[in-house]
């Protein structure tokens, strides 16, 4: 992570050097304060993976990540979870521009909690159903927010 | 200074008002005990929800939300031994411990007395200085506040948790990240890539909301369910060995407290870790800590809610956040087109003292709704997360697109909640990335023009008296930690 974050803080700095540091008067330019920050965080983040490197692994971090949870989830299958949170998230996202925004999501709470979850269809659809609902009275009629409605805008 | 208490008060007690404050520490409280949300994610999420409402109710309510989240953060603490905000993680210790020896209510109790007690007191302080030093702070120039913000920073990294180099390279992280876009001062535009959506900047709603509450809900899927201890009303009594016990560590909890609190940048965290520490060095069942002791529970909870109101006074006197949390409120205030600074205080009296006033009638709905009720809003512990992470989500991502009505937005929160999940999963401070993304174009403003004054020469941070003194301390605050982790070493070795 530390290394990933070095490259892109270099990066980041080579491009804010390029806005200018330093302006014809000797006071700083708009690539002044990019540079510096971009500098600290990619020397910061070598010492921090240096450190890392060196550092044994934490035995009790081991023996979290091997723990069962109330559920009886090992950690294979909550990180199979998190994946597929991640993806649906990212579909959902996609869908808000073609299908409206509180479907996308309706669509997405359903899938999480019956598919993911392993909730029961009934209250898959109670929570799924209030919850739009909920939302709908909040932001699209109390807020007035113009939430996307996709092909269901006309 | 009685004029404005009554002005204070005439602000806070209108029904809109009174009905906002007790939905927002009703809803703190919740906030504070879901697993996954927090005070500072709870504000952020539910900013979009008061734009409709007048600044001072929206503020009201945000700061009601908190506060409440200290309160519920501590239910966490002492019947999962997983506390919902940082603050709470030394409350975890002994209170976890006395929820297993059957005493979680009277833990629960003493934290909602201690908190009550030193929210007042801190109170009573906080209305005494905030106004003098708001009015000392109006003869602060650019170079002052360019040294305030480099010891707020300082004072984040120092103490927001992790090591030095981490806190030192999140808090640049997070200054970097602001630099996108237009800035104030000067032409260019900064990493845009030609996206006109990054123009303006990245909204620093949108990272609070990836950050803190997508960032939460990855990295809670990712560590699996605990089960919580039952705390049952009956064992909410607590005994009249246990209150006499806990009067001196909350004393002296809220004054660490408060004097912690009111440095920029501090936050609450501290303030209950070192509670904690001084109260077992004094205290005589000291050496007993970590075994469900009282006095440890009495103190940090204390020193939490003490320092949350004190965290206030640079805050609103200077506009430099001293915490996570009130780094959003910070970022509130400007949504609401109002500046925190020196001169709220003369410009806003109604807002800034019913706000204030409003924190007192807020700790008096806590201490009702808390003493009786802490089973149960315990119950909520035991709302499967499987049902609750998929809400997090609609709500985060609504409430970000309801700000800017774009959908860039909500891209951007995905993006940092996946920033937000990384940053936790690799245990990296979150606290100095926010303090930086915050307070990044306030630091960039206050060092163009201290550059400007100086003719490109920022030794003139050292020619005044005021921002002299500050960058000493600034530098003491790096050098002493490093020195007394040596001198310990040493000692060690030997």
């Amino acid at each position: 992570m530390s290394l990933a974050v070095a490259a892109m803080a270099i990066a980041a700095g080579i491009i804010g050097s390029s806005y200018g540091v330093y302006d014809d008067g000797g006071r700083i330019a708009g690539g002044f304060l990019p540079t510096v920050t971009a500098a600290i965080v990619a020397i910061t983040a070598l010492i921090d993976a240096r450190a890392r490197f060196f550092s044994p692994e934490n035995p009790e971090s081991e023996k979290k990540k091997a723990a069962v949870d109330i559920f009886g989830r090992n950690q294979k299958t909550r990180n199979r979870q998190l994946v597929a949170v991640l993806i649906l998230t990212v579909v959902a996202l996609f869908l808000v521009n073609v299908i409206g925004f509180l479907f996308a999501f309706a669509l997405l709470i359903a899938t999480i909690s019956y598919f993911v979850e392993k909730k029961k269809f009934i209250p898959t659809a109670l929570i799924t159903g209030a919850t739009i609902l909920v939302a709908y009275l909040v932001f699209d009629q109390f807020l007035q927010v113009p939430l996307p409605l996709g092909i269901f805008g006309g | 200074m009685f004029d404005n208490l009554i002005l204070g008060f005439q602000t806070a007690l209108t029904v809109e008002n009174l009905l906002w404050c007790f939905i927002g520490v009703l809803l703190g409280t919740i906030i504070g005990l879901l697993p996954g949300l927090g005070s500072t994610t709870g504000v952020a999420i539910l900013i979009p929800l008061t734009l409709a409402l007048e600044p001072v109710t929206a503020l009201i309510m945000l700061a009601g939300i908190y506060y409440g989240a200290q309160y519920g953060g501590t239910i966490t603490s002492v019947l999962l031994s997983t506390p919902g905000e940082a603050p709470s993680v030394i409350t975890a210790i002994d209170g976890y411990q006395m929820a297993q020896n059957g005493r979680a209510g009277a833990a629960l109790a003493i934290a909602a007395i201690g908190s009550f007690i030193a929210a007042i007191i801190s109170l009573g302080l906080l209305m005494a200085f905030a106004p003098p030093f708001a009015k000392w702070a109006l003869n602060f120039s650019p170079v002052e506040n360019f040294a305030i913000m480099i010891f707020g920073l300082v004072i984040v990294i120092t103490f927001g948790g992790g090591s030095f180099s981490r806190g030192l390279m999140m808090a640049a992280l997070g200054v970097l990240i602001s630099t996108v876009g237009v800035s104030v001062g000067f032409i260019d535009a900064r990493y845009t890539f030609g996206n006109v959506n990054l123009l303006s900047g990245i909204p620093f709603v949108e990272v609070m909301i990836g950050v803190f509450a997508l960032g939460e809900v990855f990295h809670q899927i990712r560590s699996g369910a605990v089960a919580p201890i039952r705390a049952r009303f009956k064992d909410l009594m607590i005994t009249g060995n246990e209150l006499k016990r806990s009067i001196l560590p909350i004393l002296r909890g809220t004054g660490i407290g408060f004097t912690l609190g009111t440095l920029p940048g501090a936050g609450s965290t501290l303030a209950s870790f070192m509670a904690y520490g001084i109260e077992r060095k004094v205290s005589k069942n000291g050496p007993k800590f970590g075994t469900g002791q009282i006095e440890g529970v009495a103190s940090p909870e204390s020193a939490n809610n003490a320092a949350a109101n004190a965290n206030f006074i640079p805050t609103l006197a200077l506009g430099i956040p001293g915490g996570a949390t009130t780094a959003v409120l910070l970022g509130a205030f400007t949504i609401y087109g109002l500046q925190p600074g020196p001169l709220l205080f003369e410009n806003q009296p109604a807002l800034v003292w019913g706000l204030l006033v409003s924190f007192f009638i807020g700790n008096v709905f806590l201490l009702i709704l808390n003493l009786p009720m802490a089973p149960v809003f315990a119950q909520m512990l035991r709302v499967p997360y499987g049902y609750l992470y998929p809400l997090i989500l609609l709500t985060s991502i609504i409430g970000a697109y309801s700000i800017s009505n774009n959908t860039f937005s909500i891209w951007l929160v995905f993006v940092f909640g996946l920033f937000g999940y990384l940053l936790k999963e690799y245990d990296f401070p979150l606290a100095p990335f926010v303090l930086g993304v915050v307070l990044g174009p306030l630091f960039e403003k206050a060092m163009s023009q201290t550059s400007a004054i100086g003719q490109g020469n920022f030794m003139i941070l050292f020619d005044r008296p005021i921002s002299f003194t500050i960058i000493v301390m600034t530098a003491l605050m790096i050098v002493v930690p490093f020195a007394v982790r040596m001198i310990r070493s040493r000692s060690k070795k030997s």
